[in-house]
C-alpha cells in the first residue's frame, strides 16, 4: 500500500507570489520551497498511520511504534493505576507525618482522645509545583472550573506529567493568543 | 502525492471515510500523511516525534470525521490539529528543559538532502541551501510557521490564515517580513 518514494517532492507550491513581486523574488521563493521541502518520509509511514488510526477508531489507542525505537506508550489503565498508586503514597505519607507529629502519651490509666484538626490534616506536605497549585486553586471555584474544563477536555492529558499538563493549561488560560492555538475548532 | 486530491472526488472520499469506509480512510491518509509528517518534521527535526504526532493527528481526525461537514476546510482543519499537537508537545518538552526549536540548527545535518548534480554549481547550490536553512531557522517562530505551512504543507495563504486563526492580512504581512528578512540575510536584493 505504501509505495511512496523515500525522497518525494514535498512542495506543491500551489500559490505563487503576487504580482508585486519581481521575477527574482519568485526564483528565490522557489528556492525556499525546494530547500524546505527536502524531507525524507519514513518507509511504511502511511501503513502505520492507517493502522494506528483504525485502532483508535475501534477503541484500542495504542500507537504503532516508530521502527527501530522502543515504544514508550503505556496503556491508559496502567497510567491510571500509576496515578492511583501515587495518590495512595501521598495519602499514606501524609498520615505518617500526622502520626509522627501528634502528641503521644504513655499513661495507661488515662484514655486520650485525639481529635485530628482537619485544617492540620490539610497541612500535610504534598509535592506539587506552585504553578499547579495555582491551577488547582482556580478550579476550586465552580465558575472557574466551567471556564477551565474546555481547555482540559481538548488536551491530550497523559498523566505521566501531571504538573506539566496543569502548567500548560495555565499557560493557555493566561495567554489569550495561546488559547486560540490550543482549542481545536469543531468542523 | 504532492498534488491536491480532486476536489469533488475527494469530498466523496471524505464522506465515505467519515461513514466508516476504511478504504476511503486509507486514501485520506495516503493523500495527506506525508504532508502532515513533513510539516511536523520541519518544525521539530525529530523523526520519531514527527511520526508520533502524525499518528496522533490522524487518530484525532478519524474519530471526528463522522461529524465533519465538508466545506472545503479539511486541509486547514487537519493541519491545525497537527500544529496543536506539536505545540502541546513542544511546550511539554520545554518544561523539561529540552527546547526542540533550538535544536534545529544543531540537528540540521541529520536532514536528508537531495543529491546535488556535482561541480561548482552543485556545491554553490548546496551551500546556498544550507545558508537558507540557517536563515530560516533564525527567523521568529511565527514567521517560520508560515514558511513551513506554505512551502512544506503546500497551503495557500488563505488556508494558512485559517490554520493559524489570524487575519489574512496579518499572515501576508508576516510572510512579506520573513521573505524580506531572508533576502537581506542572503544578499538576494544586492545589485549584480
Amino acid at each position: 500500500m505504501d509505495q511512496q518514494p523515500p525522497q518525494p517532492e514535498m512542495n506543491p507550491s500551489r500559490e505563487p507570489l503576487g504580482e508585486d513581486f519581481t521575477e527574482r523574488d519568485r526564483q528565490f521563493d522557489q528556492l525556499i520551497g525546494r530547500t524546505l521541502g527536502e524531507v525524507a518520509i519514513p518507509p511504511g509511514l502511511t501503513d502505520r498511520v492507517v493502522a494506528a488510526s483504525l485502532e483508535e477508531l475501534h477503541g484500542n489507542a495504542a500507537p504503532i511504534p516508530f521502527p527501530g525505537e522502543r515504544s514508550r506508550s503505556r496503556s491508559v489503565a496502567a497510567q491510571w493505576l500509576a496515578m492511583a498508586a501515587c495518590v495512595g503514597l501521598l495519602v499514606a505519607g501524609g498520615w505518617l507525618v500526622t502520626q509522627s507529629t501528634a502528641p503521644r502519651t504513655t499513661a495507661p490509666t488515662e484514655r486520650v482522645v485525639a481529635v485530628l484538626d482537619p485544617v492540620m490534616a490539610d497541612d500535610a506536605p504534598v509535592p506539587i509545583s506552585p504553578a499547579a497549585e495555582l491551577v488547582l486553586l482556580e478550579t476550586s471555584r465552580p465558575a472557574a472550573f466551567e471556564e477551565l474544563s474546555p481547555y482540559v477536555a481538548t488536551r491530550d492529558l497523559r498523566f505521566d506529567d501531571l504538573s506539566g499538563d496543569l502548567v500548560a493549561v495555565l499557560d493557555a488560560i493566561q495567554n489569550p493568543v495561546m488559547g486560540t492555538y490550543d482549542l481545536e475548532f469543531t468542523p | 502525492m504532492t498534488t491536491e486530491p480532486d476536489t469533488s472526488g475527494f469530498q466523496d472520499i471524505l464522506r465515505r471515510a467519515g461513514a466508516g469506509d476504511e478504504l476511503a480512510w486509507q486514501q485520506v491518509v495516503e493523500a495527506y500523511g506525508s504532508r502532515v509528517y513533513a510539516l511536523l518534521f520541519s518544525r521539530c527535526r525529530n523523526a520519531e516525534l514527527a511520526e508520533e504526532l502524525t499518528q496522533s493527528t490522524f487518530c484525532t481526525v478519524v474519530t471526528k470525521l463522522g461529524a465533519y461537514d465538508e466545506q472545503g476546510k479539511f486541509e486547514p482543519w487537519l493541519f491545525r490539529i497537527a500544529m496543536n499537537r506539536l505545540r502541546d508537545e513542544m511546550r511539554r518538552r520545554g518544561r523539561h528543559a529540552v527546547n526542540v526549536a533550538n535544536d534545529t540548527l544543531s540537528t540540521m545535518e541529520t536532514t536528508p538532502r537531495v543529491e546535488s548534480a556535482g561541480g561548482n554549481g552543485g556545491q554553490e547550490q548546496l551551500e546556498l541551501s544550507q545558508a537558507l536553512r540557517e536563515a530560516v531557522a533564525s527567523l521568529q517562530e511565527s514567521d517560520q510557521e508560515i514558511l513551513h505551512l506554505r512551502h512544506v504543507s503546500g497551503l495557500s495563504f488563505k488556508q494558512i490564515a485559517e490554520v493559524l486563526q489570524q487575519p489574512l492580512g496579518t499572515v501576508l504581512a508576516r510572510h512579506f517580513r520573513a521573505f524580506k528578512r531572508l533576502k537581506e540575510m542572503l544578499g538576494v536584493d544586492e545589485d549584480d
